[in-house]
């Protein structure tokens, strides 16, 4: 029997006070309020660690780069406590044949229990040629631990939905993993961004251990409790947004005073994450923090909808609080949602002339 | 000994050991190293393979050049911003633009924040394990 969590903590000479400490942290983390840290404490106290398998197709590896900042909680507390990764190339001390017996090893022992993280995604073109791993291509290696899996996270952009390698013309056929023909169907967790926010990663790997079940997910398959809102929603110059105060220019006085960045081709009006709120590198920063628009790279296909420059021209306004699932049922709504929504765009439309004729 | 010819027109040495690492781990990307070994102990032959192609030179192709930093960052999430920044003096060069001095002051400091970073992560989270 794997160690729980807990002895694996006790064994490492944390305190019980610190495991406790560290339960209630993971459930605000987890936006789960002081009620959970119990039910935290008591599924690290009495489950199992989670075996996982995290196969790389073609990537870039910033999935686990990303992973490995997390800081609460801290990657080493989830890969040497909460989950058994028993496979992850990047840091694995096996190599060659030995890293390629755990697969096999992992998939007869754990049949139907084990996670796949898959970081990365297959090249189908030329049979899947583009991608090699042991000699053989990643899609068949993919395959095979999706039959044997008990559920798939989609780790990043790539693995979520194509990426770079997926973008015009991808030259390889990059396919994301819940589109690859012939692949057991078994329950797929996104979890995009390139990459995506260390906090997000270690806080869903948190949930699924903790309740045994993913967290609630959107339409796309991405969970809500990240994914729900836009960058623009929680952004901290949404204030110069809505009075009309916008960077023209980089070197321009309204750069320096850290105004809007839309017209500067932010894609925070469009882009579906948490940056704004739980932001990169322990809560430190994030992009338009650091005086560069958003480029969206965690919505599908981001790499070919114009230049990271260009203004976004799709921008709806649904008053701050509308998630995904909101905005497309009013797009798909009522007339009177629609005069609302109307309401609403005309309202800020109003805002922001008022705002340019301040200036 | 016996000589082999590559299909790229290399000449290797095929005698010995052969010793197979696929996949090589702790690195960005996919790899493959192959060496022969003699009755010493002594590598004579060894080839490294890298295993995964995406075509970001023919994603780039017909792109706004203000992009391509983006892309070009993609070929490696270790050390992202050395490749972002290599792409952005590309691009200056070819539109012959100089930049002041203070941004080169930044570039500096941003690159050698990642080197510094880079190191820490290489040896405890990578290199370490060797």
């Amino acid at each position: 029997m794997t160690e729980t969590f807990y002895e694996v903590m006790r064994r490492q000479g944390i305190t019980r006070r610190s495991f406790l400490k560290y339960c209630s942290l993971t459930a605000s983390a987890l936006g789960l309020g002081p009620a959970f840290a119990p039910t935290i404490a008591e599924a690290m106290e009495t489950k199992p660690r989670i075996p996982v398998l995290w196969l790389h197709g073609l990537e870039c590896t910033c999935c686990s780069e990303s992973f490995i900042r997390s800081a609460h909680p801290l990657a080493k507390d989830v890969v040497l406590s909460m989950i058994s990764l028993d496979y992850d190339d990047t840091i694995m001390a096996a190599a060659g044949h030995e890293a390629e017996a755990i697969i096999e090893e992992i998939i007869e022992k754990y049949d139907g229990n084990y996670i796949l993280a898959v970081e990365g995604n297959p090249p189908l073109d030329e049979d899947g040629m583009y991608c090699i791993i042991g000699g053989k291509p990643f899609v068949e290696q993919l395959k095979k631990a999706a039959e044997h899996c008990k559920a798939i996270i989609s780790w990043g952009s790539c693995a979520s939905w194509g990426c770079v390698q997926a973008a015009r013309p991808n030259p390889t056929r990059a396919t994301p993993i819940h589109k690859v023909p012939g692949l057991a169907k078994k329950p797929i967790i996104k979890v995009p961004g390139c990459p995506p926010i260390a906090e997000v990663m270690t806080a869903v790997i948190t949930y699924i251990l903790t309740f045994d079940r993913f967290p609630q997910l959107d339409r796309q398959g991405r969970p809500l409790m990240f994914y729900s809102q836009r960058i623009h929603d929680k952004c901290y110059r949404r204030p110069h947004f809505d009075a009309g105060q916008f960077v023209e220019h980089w070197d321009d006085e309204a750069a320096r005073k850290g105004y809007c960045l839309y017209k500067m081709g932010c894609k925070g009006p469009t882009t579906y994450n948490a940056c704004s709120t739980v932001r990169w590198n322990g809560g430190l920063s994030f992009p338009i923090q650091a005086g560069h628009g958003c480029i969206g790279c965690s919505e599908d296909g981001f790499w070919d909808k114009g230049s990271f420059y260009d203004r976004v021209t799709d921008t709806h306004q649904f008053g701050i609080e509308a998630n995904a699932d909101e905005v497309g049922l009013v797009a798909a709504g009522t007339v009177g949602a629609a005069a609302a929504a109307h309401l609403a765009v005309t309202a800020i439309k109003q805002a922001q002339n008022k705002g340019e004729q301040d200036q | 000994m016996s000589m082999i010819q590559t299909p790229n027109g290399f000449s290797l040495d095929d005698s010995g050991k052969r010793v197979v690492v696929d996949p090589v781990t702790r690195i960005e990307g996919h790899m493959r190293c192959e060496v022969n070994v003699d009755e010493n102990n002594i590598i004579r032959n060894a080839v490294s393979t890298g295993t995964m192609w995406r075509g970001l030179e023919v994603i780039l192709r017909g792109r706004d050049p203000r992009d391509a930093w983006a892309f070009t960052q993609r070929i490696c999430g270790v050390c992202t911003g050395t490749h972002a920044l290599t792409s952005v003096r590309a691009v200056e060069d070819a539109l012959n633009i100089q930049i002041p001095e203070n941004a080169n002051s930044i570039r500096n400091i941003m690159q050698l924040a990642l080197q510094a970073h880079d190191h820490l992560v290489h040896f405890y989270h990578l290199h370490a394990l060797d």
